[in-house]
């Protein structure tokens, strides 16, 4: 598991992952309001006490940013066979308005 | 050999026959590093998609073999370039690129913008040779770019290409 570096003095939630499978576990790093005793008498200072709590289990799908790059690869090799030529794009185009203009439009009314 | 990052609205210049065009059917021709952000994959087929299924005219809309061509098309054009992928580095770093271009004047309005202009600043820092190809003369886009790069570094195909 990798741990994220703790900072000491104040209850901050810190997170730490593990895969298991294909699945991330996210766990909350959280303050925890106990004190513990310890032989010879030690009270230990709470506010370095900490634990894991299982929060989510995610799976890679939500987590990995190249999750279905195949499919993807697969889609654009499968569409690009027996692609038409560039002017025949063109003839199809002809009557059309600006491609150019039109995804500027959209993306402006964003 | 040159490399160049084609932003979304210089892809579809490739598409339609206007100013601007034949540079950019250039570059698919020659002998070209292209690069595109992964992003584009969505808005130039949602363009493609629109042709056919929300036409701005009755009178304008693609019949869905035209559809399956143009994606098709579009498919094998991107099939020769270098996709790039949008980052968590880019998501963090867009913030500071926006923060900058608004220093100096140039508000990126749009995500899209940002998202593209930031993936071709990464791109660049790796390949320092990289051009941004951005067909949209009037942009924010545009603008806010040479707030990063040398114009020399920033072609936008016009009539004068």
């Amino acid at each position: 598991m990798e741990t994220a570096a703790i900072q000491s003095g104040h209850p901050l939630v810190e997170e730490k992952s593990s895969t298991k499978d294909n699945y991330v576990k996210v766990y909350n790093l959280t303050f925890v309001d106990k004190w513990y005793f310890y032989f010879p008498p030690n009270l230990v200072n709470p506010l370095y006490q900490y634990e894991y709590k299982e929060v989510v289990q995610l799976p890679l799908r939500l987590t990995n940013p190249l999750y279905g790059r195949e499919e993807l690869d697969e889609w654009i090799n499968d569409k690009a066979k027996n692609a038409p030529s560039i002017e025949k794009i063109w003839e199809i185009t002809a009557r059309l308005p600006s491609l150019t203009k039109m995804l500027l439009e959209d993306r402006n009314n964003e | 050999m040159s490399k160049y990052f084609l932003e979304s609205s210089a892809f579809t210049k490739r598409y339609k026959l206007e100013d601007g065009s034949i540079f950019i059917n250039q570059l698919f021709e020659g002998e070209h590093t292209l690069f595109y952000l992964n992003l584009a994959i969505l808005e130039v087929r949602k363009v493609i998609f629109r042709l056919w299924k929300r036409p701005l005219k009755q009178d304008n809309q693609i019949s869905e073999r035209e559809y399956n061509n143009l994606e098709s098309r579009f498919a094998t054009d991107i099939q020769k370039m270098i996709r790039v992928e949008f980052s968590e580095e880019m998501i963090k770093k867009s913030l500071e690129f926006l923060k900058k271009a608004s220093e100096n004047n140039a508000w990126i309005k749009t995500s899209f913008d940002l998202a593209q202009l930031t993936a071709y600043l990464i791109a660049k820092e790796e390949n320092n040779d990289l051009f941004f190809v951005c067909a949209d003369e009037c942009s924010y886009l545009i603008k806010a770019a040479k707030v990063f790069v040398n114009d020399s570094d920033i072609i936008i195909p016009t009539k004068n290409f």
